[in-house]
């Protein structure tokens, strides 16, 4: 028990010492909050009455917000090809069209899920329930250096790392933070799922969901494992431990869950949407340029990405992967929905063909790989955006940076050489 | 209150168990079947402790579920208008939403008691 919590302990204690000796115990009826408390706090319904309820936040998010992110891909998706097909000069064209109004929709894109997610939280709050929630997962939340309001965040990882780590708000500990918003880009995100799903379709034909769902454990796995030894090894103490004042259940009120979620929104519009743009409209630069090698945009073989996927290749060559992965990675690096598609545009296939043409430039050790890679490397752009908002400067942001490099490569190489070892080629 | 509560636990339970198994009429969804096997054993415990809180409860997740199904399949054919896509009701029907109406006697009562007792 650390400080704080002897601290709090003595204070109750006091407490109850004087309230013994002013007050008259008489039975207390049982209030709607005790009635509901008996449920939520079950022995044995608590846990799974909690995670049908992130189920639901989960559903909520991503599901009924989809529409919303569509008609923002759409119409974004409209004004590039508006501007394409009118401005004359073409390297303009290519910087208001793909640059501008295309970062412009990359961006805008995650705000729908965000919203919804911050919606769902707020009504969970606005019950009451969220502090529940904290106390039924605080027991295994603990035993991984974490504590009970992590889990939430965790688990929303599996949608989008953005609002997942927006979400650890709710954490008032800045170590116990930290440490769930470090690991929370190895959770997943279902941008990650197409390259799964191509890969191991192609590779993994008869066992793909057990790959595919292999993936979401390593995922969980190297989060518990990573958030251990950043609690042994860089922060030190213990989790915070849980002080919670159950509040009365209240009904949430739509004003309370439009502000607050607004509140929350906000900040993500304001400060990592100039980020995000700004590094969109890079990566359009070095995925265009020289205007005349890659005639236009076109040839991204001849681009400064590609550059970049010659560059790389040394070093993941011993994964068996080519510079064409190395583009695809590196396109990844914007936002991980288009590593697929970028493959397609390096093989001259397209998003749609690129199943049959992977088979030449992969084997299923290094589509292995190639999925864990993908799993564990850089966090997208959105998300480096969020992460530096979050953790307060490029300081911590380097360091989830570095070390999610390192563990990629790590992971990576022992998987390949283990697919090696057993005969797999 | 019991005898309702039963009849909600049947129909919770085989309509979980067929989500997750994939076998009948109801569309194949391991979580979503999970989800009614959760409120199904909430109903059983307040069957079993002769407890009305598990009961209220039950049917409150019930109505939840039921009103978040609603959302996805409206979302859903919002998403099929936005994108051009086909899109037919029946298909993208969920048996969580014809719970909804059987989920209310049990929310109204949650609602009663919360205004009678207080917060």
């Amino acid at each position: 028990m650390d400080f704080a919590a002897q601290i709090a302990m003595a204070r109750y204690e006091r407490i109850g010492e004087i309230l013994g000796r002013c007050m008259e115990r008489v039975e207390k009826p049982e209030s709607f909050s005790d009635m509901i408390d008996k449920v939520v706090l079950d022995r044995y319904l608590g846990i799974p009455v909690f995670l049908t309820l992130m189920w639901a936040v989960f559903q909520f998010a991503f599901s009924v917000s989809a529409p919303f992110s569509d008609a923002v891909d759409v119409f974004f998706s409209a004004c590039s090809d508006w501007a394409k097909n009118t401005i004359t000069d073409p390297q303009l064209a290519s910087l208001i069209g793909d640059g501008i109004f295309g970062g412009l929709g990359f961006v805008l894109v995650f705000l729908p899920p965000i919203a919804f997610v911050f919606m769902a939280l707020a009504v969970l709050e606005d019950t009451g329930y969220l502090s529940r929630a904290a106390f039924v997962m605080d027991r295994a939340m603990t035993k991984v250096g974490l504590q009970g309001k992590s889990f939430i965040p965790m688990l929303l990882g599996f949608g989008c790392n953005v609002p997942a780590i927006m979400a650890t708000r709710t954490i008032e500990n800045e170590i116990d933070r930290k440490i769930t918003i470090m690991v929370n880009p190895l959770m997943s995100c279902s941008a990650r799922l197409p390259v799964y799903i191509l890969f191991a379709g192609v590779f993994f034909e008869k066992y793909a969901g057990a790959v595919i769902t292999s993936m979401y454990l390593l995922g969980i796995l190297l989060a518990a494992l990573m958030a251990t030894l950043f609690r042994k090894l860089v922060f030190g103490g213990k989790p915070s431990p849980l002080l919670l004042e159950m509040p009365p259940y209240t009904v949430p009120t739509l004003r309370g869950v439009f502000t607050s979620a607004w509140v929350r929104t906000r900040v993500f519009l304001k400060k990592a949407a100039t980020v995000l743009f700004i590094g969109a409209i890079a990566i359009w630069f070095l995925s265009t340029h020289p205007w005349q090698a890659t005639e236009g945009g076109s040839v991204v073989e001849n681009s400064y990405a590609a550059v970049i996927g010659h560059a790389v290749e040394p070093l993941i060559r011993p994964l068996g992967l080519d510079w064409t992965a190395g583009i695809a990675l590196f396109a990844g690096f914007m936002a991980k929905e288009i590593v697929v598609g970028t493959l397609g545009i390096v093989y001259g296939v397209g998003e749609e063909n690129v199943a049959s043409a992977i088979v030449s430039h992969f084997t299923p050790a290094s589509a292995l790989a190639m999925m864990v890679i993908t799993l564990i490397y850089l966090p997208c752009l959105a998300t480096i955006g969020i992460l530096r908002q979050e953790l307060g400067g490029w300081k911590w942001t380097g360091f989830v940076v570095a070390y999610e490099l390192v563990l990629a490569y790590m992971v990576a190489g022992i998987v390949f050489l283990g697919c090696k070892l057993v005969g797999v080629a | 209150m019991r005898i309702y509560g039963s009849l909600l636990f049947i129909l919770t339970l085989i309509t979980g168990l067929l989500e997750i198994s994939g076998a009948g009429i109801v569309p194949n969804d391991i979580f979503g079947g999970f989800v009614l096997l959760v409120i199904s054993a909430t109903f059983l415990r307040g069957i079993a402790g002769n407890e009305p809180a598990y009961f209220y409860f039950a049917s409150l997740m019930l109505a939840v579920f039921g009103v978040l199904y609603l959302l996805v399949f409206l979302a859903n054919g919002l998403d099929a208008v936005i994108l051009g896509d086909e899109w037919s009701p029946a298909s993208n029907m969920r048996p969580e939403i014809l719970f909804i109406p059987l989920a209310l006697p049990g929310v109204w009562l949650m609602n009663r008691v919360r205004k009678e007792v207080g917060a």
